[in-house]
């Protein structure tokens, strides 16, 4: 498998990535070992809504820096004029009758709740400090 | 056939005798649910088995049969599902801890039609947790062991549905291919799987992964049973927006056609990756001679943009999967942590607490990819050249009627020897992966044993909708390596 060196970036039709926008980010392929830093662990595990230990960012960055760096074989590749695929197959969008279909089995619903109150379910408050 | 046992009957010989009342179906449902009690300790292909329920479900199909009526054509005939199809009350978990104690309300498609078929449901096969994974590792409740040997991964992410069947532990299953995850363990595990063209067999009420690759199909023993239950699943649904409406052909009719004149495409970079075993290299040889033997023409194609795949699905895949598995947050079903003060906590350590490692890097892969300021870069970049992916095997399908190809790099690799590191894991399913993006169809068949014994698969690929041509070309491989595939395990 081709692997992505740092020269390969400023090939024709090559795409760096672009600059981020937030404060916290630092962004840069190649030069660092690491694609990916600590804080953008953390920031995009926020994203996610995925508390991580300690040892588990750490973990990470090194697995999504391998990962990240290995993708980036793509930025040898001229897209330019290139329509992007969503679907392999394209149907077009069906259509149906905008008809209420109950669904007849709602206590078999409520019955997977981690925590329900009469016909709701119930969480922690919404509203933190 | 007087002297194979009753497990060792294909599920279209066990339909058979079924029919003609040469067996009853609790006497059929009886013996494999004896042969899972005897085998499944070691090798733990399924998550949740139904004895109670299958020999009720058995002994129904009998009245009904004894009141003169059969329910379809696999009346009584037991078979399992992956666990991430949805089965009305029973539980189903897709391999995770976060929907450990999940009871649909409702079932999948899939799970309507084999048993509006008549079938039996044996119980829920073990998987990769969500599906993502090569060797059924990642699975919470542990992982699942090769029938041809114990000490071997059987593929994944359907790896329990592959070992299932290749154990003779029912007589078919139903999986679930978004990179490889059919094909890659029934080549593993010397069994039938086949990755239906994007559209034909419905999504509903199958848990996704990643929604526009995602699709359902069958794992079984033989090219014909294999044919005879996508027959089955196949079809028109209008609760999946992207289930094609067009009539489901006659697949097991196709098998028996002769191969003659067909154009058997040999894609070149998909022999010359340094990756490729020289046995599996030398199997796939042998299922080329038998095609050619029975008359098959040869010809050289390129899929120029192959090398580029994996990135591609490992961008397209994560970015759908952290948004189709934003549902689980502790709210409606499935675990909740506990002892949180407040909502994005509990939802926050849910997640940590209930999705695994696999899931979460995926997950975290994709969030990243689709992230601002990235989605260009990665996630657009990857629907571009999913675009070239395709337009690949269009140019291909103009020279050849169907691709031949190996469907893994190697045999059966051994347990906890990838799990450290999630590239290598990943190039396993490297043949099997433009097949997803370019949401054609394909199919594993067994072509060879290696040295060690290990099964090896031959994958076949066709244009979309053509499946026919796929049993076709399968069929003859299959008549030239006519073995029963049941792993030598000692009941």
């Amino acid at each position: 498998m081709e692997r992505m060196h740092q020269g390969d970036s400023q090939e024709p039709g090559g795409v760096l990535p672009p600059p981020c926008r937030y404060g916290k980010f630092s962004f840069s392929f190649g030069g660092d070992p690491m694609a990916i830093t600590r804080e953008e662990v953390l920031h995009v595990a926020r994203l996610a809504r995925l508390s991580l230990q300690e040892a588990e960012a750490g973990r990470l960055r090194g697995q999504l820096s391998a990962i990240l760096d290995y993708v980036r074989q793509l930025d040898r590749l001229d897209t330019r004029d290139v329509v992007p695929t969503s679907h392999a197959i394209e149907t077009g969008t069906p259509f149906r009758d905008d008809v209420v279909e109950p669904f007849g089995d709602r206590e078999a619903l409520l019955a997977n709740a981690p925590d329900r109150q009469h016909d709701c379910f119930r969480v922690p408050r919404i509203i933190e400090d | 056939m007087a002297n194979v046992p009753v497990h060792e009957w294909t599920l279209l010989e066990a339909a058979r005798r079924v029919r003609e009342k040469r067996i009853s179906s609790r006497e059929l449902t009886g013996a494999i649910l004896a042969r899972i009690e005897a085998l499944d300790p070691d090798v733990h292909a399924y998550i949740t088995v139904l004895p109670e329920a299958a020999a009720a479900a058995a002994a129904a199909c009998d009245q009904e049969q004894a009141k003169g009526s059969l329910l379809g054509p696999f009346h009584g005939v037991p078979i399992g599902l992956k666990d991430i199809f949805c089965t009305r009350g029973v539980r189903t978990t897709c391999g995770s801890r976060i929907l450990r104690d999940f009871l649909p309300p409702y079932d999948a498609c899939v799970t309507e039609r084999v048993l509006a078929a008549g079938a039996v449901l044996l119980g829920k096969h073990n998987m990769d947790e969500f599906a993502m994974g090569s060797s059924t590792e990642t699975s919470f409740f542990g992982p699942t062991r090769n029938p041809w040997d114990l000490s071997r991964i059987p593929g994944g992410s359907s790896g329990g549905t592959a070992a299932a069947v290749a154990a003779a532990m029912c007589f078919a299953g139903v999986g679930t291919d978004t990179g490889g995850s059919i094909r890659q363990p029934a080549s593993l595990c010397g069994v039938v799987g086949v990755k239906p063209t994007y559209g034909r067999v419905s999504r509903y009420g199958m848990i996704a992964f990643a929604s526009s690759l995602d699709q359902g199909g069958p794992i079984a023993r033989t090219v014909a049973d294999a044919a005879a239950l996508l027959g089955v699943i196949a079809g028109y649904d209008r609760r999946d927006s992207t289930c094609v409406n067009l009539p489901v052909p006659d697949y097991p009719a196709a098998v028996e056609r002769p191969v003659k004149g067909l154009r058997i495409g040999l894609p070149k970079e998909y022999y010359e990756g340094e990756g490729l075993s020289p046995e599996v290299r030398a199997a796939v040889e042998n299922a080329l001679k038998a095609l050619t033997g029975q008359g098959a023409e040869v010809v050289e194609v390129s899929l120029p943009h192959t090398s580029f795949a994996l990135s591609t699905y490992y961008l397209i895949a994560p970015a759908e999967a952290s948004s189709n598995l934003a549902r689980y947050d502790g709210v409606r079903y499935g675990y909740r942590a506990a002892g949180a003060s407040g909502l994005i906590e509990m939802m926050s350590r849910t997640r940590a607490e209930g999705f695994g490692d696999e899931v979460k890097r995926r997950i975290m892969i994709g969030t990243y990819a689709l992230s601002a300021g990235y989605y260009d870069a990665f996630y657009g970049k990857a629907q571009k050249v999913r675009t070239l992916i395709r337009d690949d095997f269009t140019r291909a399908f103009e020279a050849a009627d169907v691709l031949l190809t190996p469907t893994a790099p190697t045999p059966a690799f051994r347990l906890g020897e990838k799990t450290g590191d999630p590239l290598t894991m990943y190039l396993s399913d490297i043949y099997t992966i433009p097949c997803n993006l370019a949401g054609i169809p394909g199919i594993s068949v067994p072509c060879g044993f290696s040295a060690e014994g290990l099964p090896i698969g031959a994958q076949l690929l066709s244009e979309p909708f053509r499946e026919e041509t796929l049993f076709t070309a399968a069929g003859a491989i299959e008549r030239a390596f006519p073995s029963r595939r049941v792993a030598p395990l000692e009941g």
